[in-house]
Formats: structure tokens, C-alpha cells, sequence
């Protein structure tokens, strides 16, 4: 479990992936998004795979960890 | 075959989207209007009495449809869930604009792409607005933009949508039956001309659950492309085109001409029109018809946004400032330019005046 886990609960398509894209960019390492919709988990996952990073998704009781080993 | 079959699920979907707008036009609805979210929106709003326009009211089933079988899709995959609180407001307002940009071009993403595929070249300009105002909202949505989170909500209030569209299916049951006056459909003009209800209905079912499971949205496609050169979106659209394309040829209703049927040519007009559909899309988060597809989830931003393009189909039609065959009028051009400021101004002010906003929004 990564220590930093990026609330993207409750924001608007885009914004989730946005985050992520920023995160892996500017920051890098292992780290976690949690979101809470479907479209969250399929652009973040689109997103990730077309740039060759590998990740895990698992639902949770407050919507759906993504775990990225970037 | 399973690998390309999964990666191109959302073109088979497009294509099956695309024939049903074509057999659409077949049966009855005006030509290249097989499903077009600002147009059906702008025929409910004028069937309820938000607008006067007399040719265009018909309370088009298709929607009911879409948000029957988007519905259900939603309860199946449990994706049903009662939510909002982001800037209903500003999402209200924003709804509006694109009504305005939608009916100074006359027709949304779905519509432009319908257009092109009947051959009416006039649509260009609108298919090249999309990805002008996409990219104009992205270079805020880069910067920070952000209406602030949605919460969930208590279930009664997830209520709310199926009321409205209860009540529409009442209402029109009730026009079939007794012929009532109220609401109002066009006895002339694009609102007169649809096909059977039953098959507005049950096509409108099938595409709703498509929509739902494939999140179409055009102007997200082009998003997409702008943000990480991917054109899963796109696809889809891709899709609708080959697919209404086609149908369109089989059926004799490919026409090429430079200005089609219930459109006009002004280039600059569709291209700013669809501009400005596609900027406040992307500050809402989604196009006109995931704002359906949205509130079948019962998300209440997106149902307040579609509220906010009932109400901007009557401002635009009350005041004659959405365009017709004959063209935009000084009235149209007004609402345009006030339409890019006020969106503009949105933009700004969620980007810049609410710093606070950016960090709060996803907290490490």
C-alpha cells in the first residue's frame, strides 16, 4: 500500500485523469489515486497503460484505489 | 481477435449508433436528425412551453428512451449513484451556453457528425468548432480549472430525474391518447416530423445503454487527443460516422450538398457556434449527452445542467436568437458573443480567483 494516496473523490471527468497525468509527470514514484466513478478508473487505466505503467485497481467501501508503481 | 475485438468495442457500438440515426431519418424524424441532443432537447422544451417557436415542439421519445436504457444500464453495472453539489449554478448556466453555441450551429457533437454522414458539407464548420473549444477549455482545465467536488447525496434525492422523466412519459401517453392540447407539438416544421413513437422509444433504449457503457462524448474525444494522444473516444465517433454513412447510402438518403436540410452556411457561425458548445462541454465535463447519461446515474449536477438546456433552448427561441435555414440573426450573433464571454469568464474565474480550489481539490 502506497503512502500517498490522491483523493480524486467526487471530481468532475477530466479531473482525475488530469491529476494522475500531473503526478506521474512532476513527481514520479509509487503512489495511489482514489476515485469514485467508472469513467475515473477507465481513463486513469487508458492512461496508464498507453504510457507503459503498470497498475493495480481495487475496490474499496469509499469508491476504487488504483495503485501506480510508476 | 479478442484483444482488437475489446479495443474497438466502442466503434462497433458507434456504428450501431449511427445506423439507428440513419433508420431514424428513415421513419420519420427530420433528415440528419436521427438523434441530436440540442434538438430534441430544444422540441421538449418547446412541447413543455418554455419556448414558442411552433415548429419546433415535440416531446421526442428517443430521450426518454436514452434515459430509460441508460438507466437501467446504470442500476446493472452499479454505477447508480446519488451525487452532487459541484457548482449546480454555474453548471445550470453552463448548460445554457450550450444551448446557445448548439443553436447558432443547429445540432450538437452527435448531430454534426449525422450532418456530414447525410452529406451536408456546412457541417465542417461545426465539426472543426468542437476541437477549437475543447482546446480552448482544456488550456484551463490544465491550469487548474475546477467547479469543486461532488458529495454523495441522500437517496430520496436521486428521485428527482426519474420524476421529471415519469412525468414526460406521462405527458406525452397522455397527447397519444386523448389528443390533449398541452404539450404542445408542432403541426408543421422539424417538430411535426418523427418517426413512431415505439421505435423513437425502443431505439432511443438501445443507444441509452450504449451511451452509458461506452461514454461516448465528442467533445471528451477530442479532449483526449489534446491531453494524452489517445483517440479511444474519438473511435467512437469514428464509429457513428461509417455507420450512419452506410445506412444513409442503403437507404437512398446520402445527398452531398453544400447546405443540407434544417442547417445553414455560414461557416463562421457553425464553427463559432460549435466552438462555444465545446468550451462549455469541457468546463462542465461532458457534452449534451453525457449530461443525459449522467443524470440516469443520478448525478444531480448533471441533471441541473439539463434543466440549464431546457431553459437556454426557451431563452434562445423565445428571443429568436437561435439560427434557421435562413441563417443567424444579429440577435444569434449577440447571444454568441455574450456566450464566449460569459464562458470565458467562468473559466477564469474557476481557474484563477479560486487558488484555493487547486489544492484542496486532490489531497496527497
Amino acid at each position: 500500500m502506497s503512502k500517498n494516496i490522491l483523493d480524486c473523490r467526487g471530481l468532475s471527468c477530466p479531473l482525475p485523469v488530469i491529476r494522475v497525468k500531473e503526478q506521474v509527470e512532476q513527481t514520479g514514484g509509487p503512489f495511489a489515486v482514489l476515485v469514485d466513478t467508472g469513467i475515473a478508473v477507465e481513463n486513469i487505466s487508458r492512461f496508464l497503460g498507453q504510457r507503459g505503467i503498470s497498475w493495480t485497481v481495487s475496490p474499496r467501501e469509499d469508491g476504487t484505489l488504483i495503485e501506480i508503481m510508476a | 481477435m479478442a484483444v482488437w475485438l475489446r479495443n474497438n468495442l466502442v466503434l462497433c457500438g458507434g456504428v450501431l449508433v449511427g445506423i439507428m440515426g440513419a433508420v431514424l431519418v428513415k421513419f420519420g424524424n427530420p433528415a440528419n436528425m436521427g438523434i441530436c441532443f440540442v434538438c430534441f432537447y430544444r422540441d421538449i422544451s418547446g412541447a413543455l412551453g418554455i419556448h414558442g417557436n411552433p415548429v419546433v415542439r415535440y416531446l421526442r421519445p428517443e430521450i426518454i428512451g436514452i434515459f430509460l436504457g441508460s438507466f437501467i444500464s446504470a442500476l446493472i453495472f452499479r454505477e447508480f449513484n446519488p451525487r452532487g453539489g459541484s457548482s449546480p449554478g454555474i453548471r445550470f448556466f453552463l448548460g445554457m451556453l450550450i444551448m446557445v453555441g448548439g443553436l447558432i450551429f443547429l445540432g450538437c457533437p452527435i448531430r454534426t457528425i449525422y450532418r456530414l454522414a447525410g452529406g451536408d458539407l456546412s457541417a465542417l464548420g461545426g465539426l472543426l468548432g468542437i476541437p477549437f473549444g475543447a482546446y480552448v477549455g482544456l488550456f484551463f482545465l490544465s491550469k487548474g480549472y475546477n467547479l469543486g467536488k461532488a458529495r454523495p447525496l441522500p437517496g430520496w434525492v436521486a428521485v428527482l430525474p426519474l420524476v421529471l422523466f415519469g412525468g414526460l412519459t406521462v405527458l406525452l401517453a397522455v397527447k397519444l391518447w386523448w389528443q390533449t392540447p398541452y404539450p404542445f407539438f408542432s403541426l408543421k416544421g422539424p417538430g411535426s416530423q418523427h418517426a413512431s413513437v415505439l421505435l423513437s422509444l425502443a431505439l432511443g433504449g438501445v443507444a441509452g445503454v450504449l451511451f452509458q457503457r461506452f461514454r461516448l462524448c465528442l467533445s471528451g474525444g477530442f479532449r483526449d487527443v489534446f491531453l494524452f494522444n489517445d483517440y479511444y473516444l474519438l473511435k467512437g465517433f469514428l464509429g457513428i460516422l461509417i455507420g450512419a454513412f452506410v445506412a444513409n447510402l442503403a437507404l437512398g438518403l446520402f445527398r452531398p450538398v453544400l447546405v443540407g436540410p434544417v442547417a445553414h452556411g455560414n461557416f463562421a457561425a457553425n464553427f463559432l457556434g460549435m466552438g462555444l458548445l465545446g468550451l462549455s462541454a469541457v468546463l462542465l465535463g461532458g457534452c449534451p449527452l453525457r449530461q443525459l447519461t449522467l443524470t440516469s446515474e443520478a448525478n444531480l449536477d448533471g441533471f441541473v445542467t439539463l434543466l440549464g438546456m431546457f431553459a437556454g433552448a426557451g431563452l434562445m427561441h423565445q428571443l429568436g436568437w437561435a439560427a434557421s435555414p435562413a441563417g443567424v440573426s444579429p440577435g444569434g450573433w449577440l447571444a454568441l458573443a455574450g456566450g464566449y464571454a460569459l464562458a470565458l469568464g467562468i473559466a477564469w474565474t474557476f481557474t484563477y480567483s479560486r487558488v484555493a480550489a487547486r489544492s484542496g481539490a486532490c489531497n496527497v
